[in-house]
C-alpha cells in the first residue's frame, strides 16, 4: 500500500496515480479536505479509518507527501457556541498528530518528501545555497525607505518579489498578485517613510532560468528562454499564450549538481524543484528551491516523464 | 575586416521533419510549423550550425540566400546562438521516447440498446486503464439513456468521453448544455441529422464541453481522411507516439455492439468478443498489437512525407513484407508534389475532429 499526501487539484498527482494503476499499485490518496474518521496512536498502534477502511499505518510500503495536509478537527468542531473559541486549541491539537504521523511515516517507510521540510524558507535556502559555493542576489528585508534607497543606489537594477509563495488576490477590483517585478526610482518615491516587511533583491542579468526538478538526488532541468520576450523577461510566470518561452531540456555541469547536492542534504530534501539563472557570463545564481513545487512544466516540454519516475520510486520499496 | 564567426543551434523543442520535397519544422512548444527546403533541413540538422564553414564553400549568390535562411530561423526563434562550440553540449537534444500508464488509452464502443453489455465492456475498458472513451450511439436514445451511460463513467477512470448521436426530436441546446455540466467528462457531443447546425460551449474552462449539432448525416462506416493542413495536430505526445508507433492504432481498441473486438471501427478483422473473453485476453493476441507499430516511417508514401509526425491517419495499412506497409486508398495530400487534391478553402472541417472519428 502507498500513502499519498495531495490537495484535490493537483494534476501531478492524479497523472503519478494513473501510473501506480498500470502497475496495479494498491494506493490511498488523502486530499486537503480528507478526513479522517478515526484514530489511535500509542507505543505499538499505529491506525487510521479513512474512507471506512482501517489502515494500519506499518501496511505502508512508500510515502510521497506531495502537498496539503489532512485534517482531523472540522468534524470535531461541529459545536456552533463552540466553533470559533475552540478553533485554535484544535488546530494545535491536529498539527501534533500531523506531525507524528509525517515522523513516523519518515522514520519507518521510504518517502518521498515530507510534512516538516514542506514549508520552504526563501532566505535560509539562499544562506545554505551560499555556503555551498553558488551565487545570489544580494537581497534585504526592509520596512525602511531609507534603507530600500541605499539598496537602490548600490545596485544598477532592483527587484521586488514576495516572501513567501505567490500571492494573488482581488480586493476592491484590483488585482494584487505580487509577481516579481523592477523597482524604479520612481516606486520609492512613493513610498511612506515605513512600509510592510518587504523583500528586494539585486536584478541579476539572465541568459536563461533554469528549473530543475530533483527526486533521491536524480536532477532533471529544464532550460526556459525568457529573455527575448519583454512580458517574460523579469518573471517568466507572466506567461505568454501566443508566443510561449521555450523550454528544452539541459544539462547542468557535475560542479553545480554537486553544490545542489548538498543543498538537498543540508535542507533534508529528496524531492522538489530548484529556481536557477545562467547569466550571460555564464554563472549560475541560485534563486530558490521549493520542495512541493510544480513539476508538469518540466516533465512535459522536456519528455522526462517525471510521474512516471515518482510511481516506480513509490513502487519499488 | 574579419568578422567573428557566429554557431547555432536548433531549438531542442523545434523538430525538423524532411518529407520528399520540402520538410517542415515543426514548432512543439508554439504549435505550428514552417515549411522549409530540403537544402535548408540538411543545414539545421547540424549540431551546431557554423556560419563560417558555411561561407567557406558557398558563392556570393548562395551566401546571401544562406543569410537569408539565417534570418528567417532567427526571427521565428528556431535558432539561437550559442558563444562557444563547447556550450552545445549543455542543451541535448529531447528523448523521443512514448509511454503511456494504460494497456489501452482510447476506445470506441457501439452502443445499441444492450446496456448489460456496455457495462461489462466498461468494467474491460478499466481493467486496461482506458481514459478517452467515444460512444457511437447506433439507436436513436432519449437523453435519459446517455445518462445512464455518463453514470457509469462519474466515477471511472474513464476521464474523457465523446458521444456521437442522431437527432431525437427532445434534444436541444439547453438540454444538453445542462445535462453536459451535470457531467463535466463530457468532451464533444456531436448529434448528425438535426435540422440546424450549431457549435456550443459548455462554462466549463478545461477545454471540454463542446456540443455539435450537425445537419450531416452520419455513416459510422466512412474513413474520414485528412483533408488540409488544420486537422494536423502538434504537440510533444503526438509526435513521439507518432515517431514511435502507428498513432491512431497504438492502444486503441473498437469493441462492436454486440462485443466483437477490433483494432478500430474500421478495421476488418475480430480479434474475439468480450461476451465470452477478457479484453486483455483479446488485446494480447500478438496480432491485435502489431499494428500498433506500423509507425509511418515503415508505410509507403507516408514515410515521405513531411506531415508523418503530426498527422493521425484511420486508414488500414495492409503489409508488403517486414516494416513496409502500404494504403489501397490514396491520401488527399501527394506529399511528391506538395499538393492537395481537392481545393482547400471549399472544406470547413474542425480541428478536433481528427482524433479517432
Amino acid at each position: 500500500m502507498i500513502l499519498i499526501q495531495s490537495i484535490s487539484q493537483d494534476y501531478s498527482t492524479s497523472v503519478v496515480i494513473q501510473w501506480l494503476c498500470d502497475t496495479n499499485e494498491d494506493f490511498i490518496r488523502l486530499n486537503n479536505k480528507s478526513f479522517i474518521d478515526q484514530i489511535t496512536f500509542s507505543e505499538n498502534i499505529f491506525r487510521i479509518k479513512i474512507n471506512d477502511k482501517i489502515i494500519d499505518l506499518s501496511q505502508f510500503k512508500s510515502y510521497w507527501f506531495r502537498r496539503g495536509s489532512f485534517d482531523f478537527e472540522s468534524k470535531l468542531n461541529q459545536n456552533v457556541e463552540m466553533k470559533i473559541p475552540i478553533e485554535g486549541y484544535l488546530k494545535g491539537e491536529n498539527l501534533i498528530i500531523k506531525e507524528a504521523i509525517d515522523h513516523y511515516l519518515l522514520k519507518n517507510v521510504k518517502s518521498i518528501g515530507n510534512y516538516k521540510t514542506s514549508q520552504n524558507n526563501k532566505i535560509i535556502a539562499c544562506e545554505v545555497a551560499k555556503n555551498m559555493g553558488f551565487k545570489i542576489p544580494d537581497f534585504i528585508i526592509t520596512t525602511e525607505k531609507i534603507e530600500l534607497l541605499k539598496f537602490y543606489k548600490k545596485h544598477p537594477q532592483i527587484i521586488s518579489k514576495s516572501l513567501y509563495g505567490l500571492p494573488g488576490f482581488l480586493a476592491n477590483n484590483v488585482d494584487y498578485s505580487a509577481k516579481t517585478r523592477i523597482i524604479e526610482l520612481s516606486d520609492i518615491k512613493d513610498c511612506t517613510d515605513n512600509f510592510g516587511v518587504s523583500l528586494f533583491q539585486q536584478y541579476v542579468e539572465k541568459k536563461i532560468e533554469l528549473r530543475v526538478f530533483f527526486l533521491n538526488d536524480k536532477f532533471y532541468p529544464s532550460a526556459i528562454f525568457s529573455q527575448n520576450d519583454v512580458q517574460t523577461k523579469i518573471d517568466f510566470r507572466n506567461y505568454n499564450k501566443d508566443k510561449p518561452n521555450r523550454v528544452v531540456p539541459y544539462k547542468l555541469p557535475d560542479d553545480v549538481i554537486e553544490k545542489l547536492k548538498k543543498i538537498n542534504q543540508e535542507l533534508a530534501l529528496n524531492t522538489g524543484s530548484y529556481d536557477l539563472i545562467l547569466t550571460p557570463k555564464n554563472e549560475y545564481y541560485f534563486l530558490e528551491v521549493n520542495p512541493i513545487g510544480q513539476f508538469a512544466q518540466v516533465s512535459l516540454p522536456c519528455n522526462y516523464y517525471l510521474e512516471k519516475e515518482i510511481a516506480k520510486e513509490l513502487s519499488n520499496a | 575586416m574579419k568578422t567573428k564567426n557566429r554557431y547555432y543551434k536548433l531549438f531542442a523543442d523545434c523538430f525538423a521533419v524532411k518529407g520528399y520535397s520540402r520538410s517542415v519544422i515543426c514548432d512543439i512548444t508554439r504549435k505550428k510549423f514552417d515549411f522549409i527546403p530540403n537544402s535548408l533541413y540538411e543545414i539545421i540538422i547540424d549540431e551546431v550550425i557554423d556560419i563560417f564553414s558555411y561561407h567557406n564553400i558557398l558563392d556570393d549568390e548562395s551566401t546571401e540566400i544562406f543569410n537569408e535562411y539565417i534570418d528567417f530561423l532567427l526571427r521565428e526563434e528556431y535558432i539561437y546562438e550559442i558563444l562557444d562550440i563547447s556550450e552545445k553540449d549543455n542543451y541535448p537534444a529531447i528523448d523521443l521516447k512514448f509511454d503511456y500508464p494504460a494497456k489501452i488509452s482510447n476506445a470506441v464502443i457501439d452502443y445499441n440498446g444492450d446496456y448489460d453489455l456496455f457495462v461489462k465492456s466498461i468494467c474491460q475498458l478499466e481493467l486496461m486503464n482506458c481514459n478517452f472513451l467515444i460512444v457511437r450511439f447506433l439507436i436513436p436514445v432519449k437523453i435519459i439513456e446517455i445518462e445512464n451511460i455518463l453514470l457509469l463513467i462519474n466515477d471511472s477512470i474513464i476521464f474523457s468521453i465523446d458521444i456521437i448521436v442522431d437527432y431525437s426530436i427532445d434534444y436541444n441546446e439547453e438540454c444538453m448544455l445542462e445535462m453536459m455540466l451535470k457531467y463535466p467528462r463530457i468532451n464533444i457531443v456531436t448529434i448528425f441529422s438535426s435540422p440546424t447546425t450549431s457549435h456550443n460551449k459548455t462554462i466549463l474552462n478545461n477545454g471540454m464541453g463542446h456540443l455539435i449539432f450537425s445537419q450531416k448525416e452520419y455513416n459510422k462506416d466512412e474513413i474520414l481522411k485528412i483533408k488540409g493542413e488544420n486537422n494536423f495536430v502538434i504537440n510533444i505526445k503526438l509526435f513521439t507516439e507518432s515517431y514511435n508507433y502507428n498513432n491512431f492504432f497504438h492502444k486503441k481498441v473498437f469493441i462492436s455492439e454486440i462485443g466483437d473486438v477490433k483494432n478500430s471501427p474500421f478495421a476488418k478483422i475480430i480479434f474475439g468478443n468480450i461476451q465470452n473473453n477478457s479484453l486483455e485476453n483479446i488485446i494480447n493476441h500478438t496480432d491485435f498489437k502489431k499494428i500498433w507499430y506500423v509507425k509511418k516511417d515503415f508505410i509507403e508514401v507516408c514515410k515521405d512525407c513531411e506531415f508523418r509526425y503530426m498527422c493521425v491517419d484511420n486508414r488500414n495499412p495492409v503489409q508488403k513484407k517486414v516494416n513496409e506497409w502500404y494504403f489501397e486508398d490514396e491520401c488527399h495530400y501527394n506529399p511528391y508534389i506538395n499538393k492537395w487534391n481537392f481545393d482547400e478553402q471549399n472544406l470547413t472541417f474542425p480541428a478536433f475532429n481528427t482524433t479517432l472519428l
